[in-house]
C-alpha cells in the first residue's frame, strides 16, 4: 500500500521532469542538425552512442546512489584501476605481467574493483564518513593502483589478442560491443529502479532516511550494495576502455566523476536525493554528449567543454528547480 | 541527530584530547623519518618544509572555517592551478611579481564571490556548485596555457621570490605562512565571522532563526577562501618556478586530508584552524619524508587515501571513547 502510494508522488513529479528534459533532448538535436549538417548522419550518430555508451554504463549506479542521497566520486579511478589490472593480470611475464588467461585477469579486476565499492559501503555505512569526501579518499587508492600497475604510463605489450575483443567486436555492422552492453544496462536498470522493491526503498532512503530506517529498510545495506554495483560496473567500464584502447592506460577514467554528475543533474536526479532515474539519466549524456560532438566538429578547442557543461548544470539545476516550482505553485491555486 | 544531548563540557575534552594525539602523530612521523634518514631534520630541511607546506597551509585554513560552517570547497585545487598560470602570464608580460600576486588574489576573490553566488546565491549543494567549478577552472587554466602544452615558461628572475628565496636563511615563504596562521588563528578564536561559523555548522536551522543571515557568512567564507587559493596558488607557481595548469590536481584532497586529520568534523560544527596547521605539517613530512626514502610518487596517491581513511577512522574512535 505503501509502496503504491510513495511511486504515485515520485512518478509525477519525475515524469514531469523527465519529460521536459526528453523534450530538450529533442530541441538540441533538431538544433544541431541544422547548425551542423554532418551531424545527422548515420555514421556520426552511431559514433555519437558508441562514444557515450561507456559514460551511461557508469552512470546508472551512480544515479541510484545520488536518488539516496550518496555519491560516488571514486568511479573515474576505478575505471582506470579496473583497466589497468586487467591488462597486468593477463600481460605476459616476459613483460612485467602475472601471464593470466585473459578471463582469469578479468575476473581479477573485477574482483578488486568491487573491493573499493565495497570500501565505499564501509566508509559510508558503517563510519558515517560523510560519501563525497569517503569516496574522494578511494578515487586517490584507486587512481593510485592503476598508477602501479602501469608504472605511470601504460600495460600495452605482450597483452594476448583476445584482450581486444570487447572494444573492437561489431554485431550486424552497426552495434559495437559496449553498445550492447549500454542497452542491456539501461534495460536492467530501469528494471530494477522501477519494478523492484530494491528500487522502491531507494526513493524511500533518498526522500527521508530516518522514515524509511523506521519503517523497516535496511538502509546499510541498500546503499552498500549500490556501492558495489557501483565499483563493479565501473571496473566492467574500464575492461571495456582498456579494450578499445589495446592497452591498460593509468590515465583513463580521468573526469568520469564530473561527467557523470553532469549527466545525472540534467537528467533531472535531485542533488538531495529522492527524486530522479535512469532514463533522465541516459537523456542527460545524449544532450552533452551530442553537444561535445558538435563542438568538436566545429573545430573548438576542448578546454572549452568543461565551461559549456559548468553553464548547462547550473542552467539545468535553475531550471528544474524553476519547473518543480510552477508546478507546486499551479496546485497552490488548485486548492 | 543527537547534537543536542553534547555538552559543552564533552567538546571541550573532546578537543583536548585530539590536541594530544594530533601532536603526537606529528611527533611519530617526524621520529620515524629522521631515523630512516638521518638528514630529515635540521636547518636546510625545515626552510625545505615550509616553502613545501605553504601553500597548503595558506589555503587550508580557511578552508578548516568553511567545513566548521558545514561547507565544502572541492574548487581550490583548480583555483589553486589558475592562480599558478595567470601570474606566470602576468609576469611573462613583465609585471612586477607582487602586483602579479595582488592580481591574483583578487581574482581569486572573485571565484569564491562566483562559489559564493552558487551555493549561498542560488542555493545548490556545495558539493555539486564546487565540483563543477572545479572542472570549470581547470578548463580556464588550460585553455590560458593554450593547445599545446599545460605550462607557461618564459617568466622573470622575481617570479620564484615569495616561494623559493630565503632572506638571511629564512624562506621567504614562511612569512606567508606567520600571516595566514595569525590572521585564521584570530578569525576563529576572537572574530564574530569565526564564531558564527561554529553557529551555523552546528545547526544551520537555529542559526538563521536565531537572526543570522547565514548565506552571507558563507558567501564570506567562500570568498576568503577564493583570496587564499589565489596566494596559495601563487606560492605553489612560484616555488616551482613555472605556472602548471595540472599544478592543482588532488590539492583539494590535500586541504581535506589536512583539515579532518586535524580533526574537524566534516559534517561541521567543529574543528580547529591550530589543529589544521597540524594536519599541514603531517603531510607535508610524510610527503617529503617518502619522497627521501625513496618511495615512487605513484604510491603517494594510495598513501593519501589511506591517510584519509585512517583519520576519520581514528576520529570516530576518539569520538565513541570519549562518549563511552
Amino acid at each position: 500500500m505503501d509502496r503504491v502510494r510513495t511511486r504515485g508522488v515520485q512518478f509525477s513529479d519525475q515524469a514531469q521532469l523527465t519529460l521536459w528534459m526528453l523534450g530538450l533532448l529533442v530541441v538540441v538535436f533538431v538544433v544541431l542538425s541544422i547548425v551542423q549538417p554532418a551531424f545527422l548522419t548515420q555514421g556520426n550518430l552511431r559514433n555519437v552512442i558508441n562514444q557515450n555508451s561507456v559514460l551511461i554504463i557508469v552512470s546508472l549506479p551512480v544515479t541510484m546512489l545520488m536518488i539516496t542521497g550518496n555519491f560516488d566520486l571514486s568511479i573515474g579511478g576505478v575505471i582506470g584501476m579496473g583497466g589497468v589490472l586487467a591488462a597486468w593480470f593477463c600481460q605476459s611475464v616476459v613483460q612485467g605481467g602475472a601471464g593470466l588467461p585473459y578471463w582469469v585477469a578479468v575476473i581479477l579486476a573485477l574482483l578488486a574493483t568491487t573491493a573499493i565499492g565495497w570500501l565505499n559501503g564501509f566508509l559510508v555505512t558503517r563510519l558515517g564518513v560523510a560519501s563525497v569526501i569517503a569516496t574522494l579518499g578511494t578515487m586517490s587508492i584507486a587512481r593510485g593502483i592503476a598508477y602501479i600497475g602501469a608504472s605511470g604510463s601504460m600495460v600495452e605489450l605482450g597483452l594476448p589478442r583476445v584482450f581486444r575483443f570487447f572494444g573492437t567486436t561489431e554485431i550486424a555492422g552497426f552495434f559495437s560491443l559496449s553498445m550492447i552492453f549500454m542497452i542491456v544496462a539501461i534495460l536492467v536498470f530501469f528494471f530494477i529502479q522501477s519494478q523492484t522493491v530494491f528500487g522502491q526503498k531507494i526513493y524511500l532512503i533518498g526522500a527521508n532516511m530516518k522514515a524509511a530506517q523506521l519503517s523497516g529498510v535496511s538502509v546499510r545495506k541498500q546503499i552498500n550494495t549500490l556501492y558495489i554495483v557501483s565499483g563493479f560496473v565501473s571496473g566492467f567500464a574500464g575492461i571495456l576502455l582498456a579494450s578499445r584502447l589495446g592497452a591498460g592506460d593509468c590515465k583513463v577514467g580521468l573526469e568520469y566523476e564530473f561527467n557523470a554528475v553532469v549527466a545525472i543533474i540534467l537528467g533531472g536526479t535531485s542533488l538531495y536525493g529522492g527524486r530522479g532515474s535512469v532514463i533522465g539519466t541516459v537523456i542527460g549524456v545524449f544532450i552533452i554528449g551530442m553537444i561535445a560532438n558538435t563542438l568538436n566538429m566545429f573545430g573548438a578547442n576542448t578546454a572549452w567543454q568543461p565551461i559549456i557543461k559548468g553553464l548547462v548544470i547550473v542552467g539545468a539545476i535553475l531550471f528544474q528547480r524553476y519547473a518543480m516550482g510552477l508546478k507546486d505553485r499551479r496546485k497552490l491555486r488548485l486548492e | 541527530m543527537n547534537k543536542l544531548n553534547i555538552n559543552l563540557k564533552e567538546v571541550s575534552w573532546r578537543s583536548a584530547v585530539k590536541n594530544v594525539y594530533v601532536f603526537g602523530i606529528l611527533a611519530i612521523f617526524i621520529i620515524v623519518f629522521t631515523a630512516i634518514s638521518p638528514r630529515f631534520i635540521g636547518g636546510p630541511s625545515l626552510a625545505y618544509i615550509i616553502q613545501n607546506a605553504a601553500p597548503l597551509l595558506v589555503v587550508a585554513l580557511p578552508a578548516t572555517l568553511l567545513m566548521i560552517s558545514g561547507n565544502i570547497d572541492l574548487s581550490v585545487g583548480s583555483i589553486v592551478a589558475c592562480a599558478g598560470v595567470i601570474m606566470a602570464m602576468l609576469s611573462r608580460e613583465g609585471m612586477a611579481a607582487w602586483l602579479a600576486v595582488l592580481i591574483v588574489a583578487v581574482i581569486g576573490m572573485g571565484v569564491g564571490w562566483i562559489n559564493g553566488l552558487l551555493v549561498s546565491g542560488l542555493k545548490i549543494n556545495s558539493v555539486i556548485a564546487t565540483l563543477v567549478m572545479n572542472y570549470v577552472l581547470l578548463g580556464v587554466a588550460k585553455m590560458l596555457c593554450g593547445d599545446t602544452i599545460p605550462y607557461v615558461k618564459g617568466v622573470q628572475d622575481d617570479f620564484s621570490f615569495i616561494g623559493r628565496s630565503k632572506i638571511e636563511g629564512w624562506p621567504v615563504a614562511i612569512f606567508f605562512v606567520i600571516a595566514a596562521i595569525a590572521i585564521f588563528v584570530i578569525l576563529q578564536k576572537k572574530s564574530a565571522l569565526g564564531k558564527y561559523s561554529f553557529a551555523i555548522g552546528g545547526n544551520r536551522d537555529a542559526s538563521t532563526l536565531a537572526g543570522l543571515n547565514t548565506g552571507r557568512m558563507v558567501w564570506i567564507l567562500y570568498l576568503i577562501v577564493g583570496i587564499a587559493a589565489g596566494i596559495g596558488g601563487c606560492l605553489m607557481a612560484s616555488n616551482q618556478g613555472i605556472g602548471n595548469a595540472l599544478s592543482g590536481s588532488g590539492f583539494e584532497l590535500d586541504v581535506i586530508i589536512a583539515i579532518l586529520i586535524g580533526g574537524t568534523s566534516w559534517a561541521g560544527g567543529e574543528g580547529s584552524v591550530v589543529r589544521t596547521i597540524v594536519g599541514v605539517f603531517i603531510l607535508t613530512v610524510l610527503t617529503i619524508g617518502l619522497n627521501m626514502a625513496g618511495v615512487p610518487s605513484f604510491y603517494q596517491f594510495i598513501v593519501k587515501g589511506g591517510v584519509l581513511i585512517a583519520a576519520v577512522y581514528l576520529d570516530k574512535i576518539v569520538k565513541e571513547k570519549i562518549s563511552a
